[in-house]
């Protein structure tokens, strides 16, 4: 079955059993000055989904992620997670949401340089209240989840490209977010790693019930999702 | 050769075309270069400084001629007007065509002076009127430029008449040249720190600057190799485009020397100290070598930060956990500096000599240094030992433990500033205290006059009268001194000065002590006569706590002190009065008595013992002074090192702070991390300057000769000035990590 046959059985898509979406973002617009990122675009999500977000550049992809996620408050529109609407909640609560119930993956990895694999794994748990040796557990248990074990100790400048990858999407999961939004997670990476490490995240997505917003460009990376949606000038279809 | 200047250019060219960025990597390169450029001018002006200023002092020194041939007299009558020194030539014509002194067209006619345009500024301030009163002459004219140390010289010739009397010196001509004794070594080692303490950290900034919006250079430079550039050749490029930050910094620095701190030069005066703007010229070998040197210093500063990264065609990669720093040649520098200055102490005389001067300038520059050598070892080591607790504290020292260099560097200019201060502090601490120790309390307060010629029999009585009745005055005691060494005093005065409990009318004393070999029945010599010591003089000796050099003129170790009795059995009578005057410490009381004195005669020498400044005092006070307003320019400079260098680190970190934004991390936990990454090394660089500093302080008043103690209230001071420093810069980059970690941020990352 392809990830476009499963965006079709999904129809409305993103409903959850009890027909209620886990995220939910209605008709959002965001312009950056003169620039309209997002011009009316949707998005649904049901609990334990991967959607892949697809399109070509500057159709507007990483905002719908970044409105979804609450990092940006769309201009109008609304975003919708768990029941409650996150546009008006404040920058604390948004935060919290982030640290707590969202994950994320970003192109290059973006660990923090300073920190080890396995504290940079940890860094969301300490950052939540979790104690240092309980969060350095949970950590090595990932990490030995995405089998890069043996750089647990390593410094990111130390680590290749895919190790790094894989470390990311560890610190993405250790949380146990109800979703894990992933903006290029394969783009700086070669082919081999590229798979593995979308292997690797859906297989632990799906294991522990997170649903996956999935940025992507690529057709090889969006079959790993259960429906496509596509983004063009701002504009969501299939969503 | 031609691919070299050909990437050099290309650096060049890169730096003024390459965005904002770039130009303002330029932009801070020049002005930390400009800054350097402009200090180094100016240390370089000092000899020529030093030298104008003594040319300009012997131009106006007077040569003697024997009273009878002389055509001009002199008599220095110096006074101090609400604390401030004014010099005063007093000049008498005493024939045809007398010589002028500098910067003078005619002799003061008696009753009128001339003065220098600071002086006259004074004069017609508020209270100028009493100080033109206490010189007894009115403003006639003022002095020109060639005759003045400086153009906030307070200086004035007054015209007056027998000046023979008082005992002017007869002058032929003005220049006599001194021979020149030399600082003392004390000075010499003053002069040297704060050059040092001042110069080093402008380097720091120099360094901070180079290596500002790197990362954006380094993309392009990987883009650069990329194109087919090997690293030789990015190493030329990036030299090209330090190099082109560095000559503006030259040009800015060359400019702002020529025509600002030039021109401000004669607007400044440090304790009665200025320079005239034509005196300010660097000597041509320095001008070259500062030129030269900080545009290199510029572009190797700008090289040794690439050695961190490596610029690879695919991208720039932080090379992985820096290299351990090695503590051998760290600890060896310092150890060196107090080594070489360990073979100083005990020889004073060396240090007056030029291989003492370079010697001593060796090791202070090399313990200061070892602060900067130093720190980065104790930072690493520090943070490799610091593990645990709350993550704004992990995120730091991790951070410190990745890039503990450059925050090492900049926080080893406030701990070399500290240091340095602190030296110094103690070094002002123990000539303070040395000169206290000298000064007893029974002579805190006293002021002698001397050289008062009062006509009448009862002169003595009507001085006394009139010192008494100066509010302020405590105590006074008149002297008449005769000639050659014989003194006239009452008993009170002779009990006071003595502690001899037997003084009647007829009684006579000859001042055993340190060099004394009068004794009873020895016949003295005076002018005209001889005179037979009084068989019945009794021994006494000074009190313990008048040091000889306070006491006033001839009741000193060796004199013959008479009754007034004693004095007219003998047929003596005194050349000239003294007294002795105790003052109470209330505002006011030293003028009230200045102006009392010139009213009984204008020619009296009147010295504030109480003050009890030599000449040397009078420079460290100088120097003082200069370490104040050096130490907060230094701040200042170390301020906008470390405001550049956290700011530099904030835009390197822009995208894992978004990052860690986006995943939750609060606001305030990256401004701790922040906060606690410039704390921690400015605390172990304080600790360590504290302690470096102190040390360098004793072994330098070892080299002086002077009892150490420790001012720890400076060093409190400058301590906390370091930590508010570092706390302003924290503040002053809260809202760019506020911006960094903002939505608008995220969405660029």
């Amino acid at each position: 079955m392809t990830a476009h046959a499963l965006a079709s059985d999904a129809g409305a898509g993103g409903r959850s059993g009890s027909g209620i979406p886990l995220l939910a973002c209605h008709e959002l617009v965001k312009s950056f000055g003169a620039t309209h990122a997002l011009n009316g675009a949707s998005l649904e999500l049901a609990a334990g989904e991967i959607v892949a977000v697809m399109g070509p550049s500057g159709s507007g992809k990483s905002t719908l992620l970044h409105c979804a996620a609450g990092i940006l408050i769309p201009d109008a529109g609304e975003v919708v997670f768990d029941g409650t609407s996150i546009g008006a909640a404040s920058d604390a609560r948004r935060s919290e949401l982030r640290r707590t119930r969202f994950g994320f993956v970003f192109q290059f990895g973006r660990l923090v340089p300073e920190l080890s694999c396995v504290e940079n794994v940890s860094l969301p748990l300490r950052l939540s209240g979790v104690k240092s040796r309980e969060a350095s557990r949970r950590a090595g248990e990932w990490l030995e989840r995405l089998e890069v074990t043996d750089v647990a100790g390593k410094i990111p400048g130390e680590v290749s490209g895919g190790q790094g990858q894989r470390v990311a999407v560890a610190r993405a999961l250790v949380t146990g977010p109800r979703v894990v939004f992933a903006d290029e997670p394969t783009g700086a990476l070669d082919s081999l790693n590229g798979e593995r490490v979308m292997q690797l995240l859906t297989t632990a997505a799906r294991e522990t019930a997170a649903a996956v917003v999935l940025v992507t460009h690529e057709a090889r990376v969006a079959a790993y999702a259960d429906r496509e949606v596509i983004v063009r000038d701002g504009r969501t279809r299939g969503a | 050769m031609r691919r070299g200047v050909s990437d050099l250019l290309l650096g060049a060219r890169l730096a003024a075309t390459g965005g904002t960025d770039s130009r303002l990597r330029a932009g801070l390169t020049a002005i930390g270069v400009g800054f350097g450029v402009a200090l180094l001018l100016f240390a370089a002006s000092v000899p020529n400084m030093i030298g104008a200023h003594e040319a300009r002092s012997q131009a106006r020194m007077p040569k003697l001629a024997s009273a009878a041939h002389a055509s001009l007299y002199e008599y220095q009558a110096d006074t101090s007007f609400r604390a401030n020194d004014i010099t005063v030539l007093v000049l008498q014509q005493a024939g045809p065509d007398p010589p002028l002194p500098p910067g003078l067209s005619r002799i003061p006619a008696p009753g009128q002076m001339l003065v220098s345009p600071a002086l006259e500024h004074l004069l017609q301030a508020s209270g100028g009127t009493e100080l033109a009163r206490r010189l007894h002459a009115r403003v006639s004219g003022t002095i020109g430029e060639r005759g003045l140390n400086g153009p906030a010289e307070l200086f004035a010739y007054v015209g007056a008449a027998g000046l023979r009397r008082h005992g002017g010196v007869g002058v032929r001509g003005f220049g006599h040249q001194l021979v020149q004794s030399g600082h003392s070594p004390l000075i010499t080692l003053l002069v040297i720190m704060m050059v040092v303490a001042l110069l080093l950290p402008v380097g720091v900034f120099v360094a901070t600057a180079s290596r500002f919006g790197s990362e954006q250079r380094n993309s392009r430079l990987a883009a650069l190799r990329l194109l087919g550039l090997d690293r030789s050749g990015t190493a030329r490029v990036a030299s090209g485009e330090a190099l082109f930050g560095a000559a503006g910094g030259v040009a800015l620095g060359v400019i702002g020397f020529v025509l600002i701190l030039r021109p401000l030069v004669p607007h400044t005066d440090i304790a009665g100290v200025s320079v005239f703007a034509q005196d300010v010229n660097p000597s041509p070998g320095l001008t070259v070598l500062a030129l030269l040197l900080v545009p290199v210093a510029a572009v190797a500063f700008a090289l040794l930060a690439m050695r961190q990264v490596a610029i690879e065609p695919l991208g720039v990669s932080r090379r992985g956990r820096p290299p351990r720093r090695r503590l051998v040649w760290r600890l060896a520098t310092p150890g060196l500096g107090f080594l070489l200055l360990a073979t100083l102490v005990g020889a004073g005389g060396r240090l007056a000599s030029a291989g003492g001067e370079i010697e001593a300038s060796a090791g202070i520059v090399l313990v200061l240094v070892g602060v900067c050598a130093l720190l980065p070892w104790l930072v690493e080591a520090a943070v490799l030992r610091a593990d645990g607790g709350p993550v704004a504290w992990l995120l730091a020292v991790r951070r410190l433990r990745l890039d503990h260099g450059t925050s090492g560097r900049v926080v080893g200019a406030i701990g070399l500033a500290v240091a340095g201060a602190i030296a110094l502090q103690t070094v002002f601490s123990g000539a303070d205290h040395a000169r206290y120790v000298s000064l007893p309390a029974s002579q805190r307060g006293l002021v002698q006059i001397g050289n008062m010629i009062v006509p009448g029999a009862d002169a003595e009585r009507l001085v006394a009268g009139r010192l008494r009745s100066v509010h302020g005055v405590l105590d006074s005691y008149v002297i008449g001194t005769g000639r050659q060494s014989v003194t006239v005093a009452s008993c009170s005065t002779i009990v006071e000065f003595t502690g001899t409990s037997a003084c009647g009318p007829q009684s006579s004393y000859v001042v055993s002590g340190f060099g004394s070999s009068l004794r009873p029945g020895q016949l003295i010599r005076l002018p005209g006569r001889s005179l037979r010591v009084p068989a019945g003089a009794r021994r006494v000796s000074l009190l313990p706590a008048l040091a000889p050099e306070f006491v006033v003129q001839n009741f000193y170790a060796g004199s013959l002190v008479l009754t007034p009795g004693a004095a007219a059995r003998l047929g003596v009578s005194a050349h000239t009065l003294a007294a002795i005057v105790r003052l109470s410490p209330a505002a006011g009381a030293d003028d009230r008595l200045r102006d009392a004195v010139a009213r009984i005669d204008p020619l009296a020498e009147v010295t504030d013992v109480s003050a009890g400044m030599s000449p040397r005092d009078l420079t460290i006070a100088k120097l003082r002074r200069i370490l104040t307003a050096g130490a907060v320019a230094v701040l200042l400079v170390i301020g906008a090192s470390l405001l550049v260098s956290v700011i530099e680190q904030l835009r390197e970190r822009r995208r894992v702070l978004a990052v860690m934004s986006a995943f939750g991390t609060r606001a305030s936990t990256l401004a701790a991390s922040v906060l606690w990454q410039t704390a921690l090394p400015v605390l172990l660089g304080l600790t360590l300057a504290i302690v470096l500093g102190a040390a360098l302080g004793a072994v330098l008043m070892e080299i002086a000769g002077l009892p150490v103690s420790f001012d720890w209230g400076s060093v409190a001071l400058l301590a906390g000035a370091g930590v508010a420093v570092v706390a302003a810069v924290t503040g002053l980059t809260l809202p760019i990590l506020l911006r960094q970690i903002s939505p608008e941020a995220l969405r660029a990352e």
